[in-house]
């Protein structure tokens, strides 16, 4: 129990929610972007299912370690340092400022890439090529903004019964944890 | 056209600091027509130099008057001298109102 008599439960299964997500999502990105993505990288996706599900559970990843991270665990750290989350802006705004977030125009970046990433496939290559790209470029920011928040949960509550989940590994290369 | 002033000067000063003076911005889509309420802003860029990665370049203006402007639904169309043409394109300039 924190100072105030609120659970950490919740707070503490977000976090492994979004550290399981995110192996999850550096695994993918380990063995996506082994081959240099461009049009032509592209064209082949037709003859090449899998590799083409690997793309789709990129995205997937992706947005799913994203929107945890931002309209789940966010809130819900605000709500533990007893302040009152507002809308989605507002709270990227106070993570910045809390240094936890590095950059909130990245963030949102990133959630707008989300959208080139599924729609541009039929329609302009090149674009989808970018899109794919750029978001293996905003992985870390993802991965930090885990740490950071995992950092600073650790400082300033007490140890739940089961421990808390483990930081995500940042820089390259990308360790492949999720294969068997 | 139902974009105020500000918006309008916002949108103009960014689009030339991320793309260069070069851009064209053309608003379309239901805020071209004064009589519809709220909708997205929907925006045609075009731009005479190639830009290196027109999905990151879209995204990130997009990001940046998300920011500038609060969180206001925002759909940007980016077109350099090597996209493929779409019919969104010629939508857009066709019945899209030069900013």
């Amino acid at each position: 129990m924190t100072p105030t008599g609120q659970s950490l439960d919740r707070l503490v299964f977000l976090l492994e929610t979004v550290e399981k997500e995110g192996r999850h999502l550096l695994g993918t990105t380990a063995r996506l972007f082994v081959e240099p993505i461009d049009v032509a990288w592209v064209q082949r996706l037709e003859q090449r299912p899998e590799i083409s599900e690997r793309t789709d559970a990129f995205a997937t990843r992706f947005a799913r370690m994203q929107d945890t991270l931002g309209d789940k665990l966010v809130p819900e750290l605000l709500r533990q340092l007893l302040e009152t989350p507002g809308a989605a802006l507002d709270n990227l705004n106070r993570m910045e400022k809390l240094g936890l977030l590095r950059s909130v125009t990245d963030w949102l970046e990133a959630r707008n890439l989300r959208n080139r990433m599924v729609h541009e496939y039929m329609r302009d290559e090149a674009a989808f090529a970018g899109a794919l790209n750029r978001a293996a470029e905003l992985v870390p920011l993802l991965v930090d903004t885990y740490n950071a928040i995992h950092t600073h949960i650790q400082a300033r509550f007490a140890v739940p019964a089961q421990g808390w989940p483990p930081e995500l590994p940042t820089g390259t290369p990308i360790h492949d944890t999720t294969r068997p | 056209m139902r974009l105020s002033d500000d918006q309008h000067r916002i949108i103009l000063e960014e689009t030339a600091r991320l793309l260069g003076p070069g851009a064209r911005v053309r608003l379309f889509g239901s805020r071209v027509d004064d009589s519809a309420r709220g909708g997205d802003i929907d925006l045609y860029v075009e731009t005479d130099r190639p830009i290196p990665n027109r999905a990151a370049a879209a995204s990130r203006l997009t990001a940046i008057l998300q920011r500038a402007l609060g969180e206001q639904r925002i759909d940007i169309v980016l077109a350099d001298p090597d996209t493929t043409p779409q019919p969104i394109h010629a939508t857009a300039r066709r019945e899209g109102i030069v900013l």
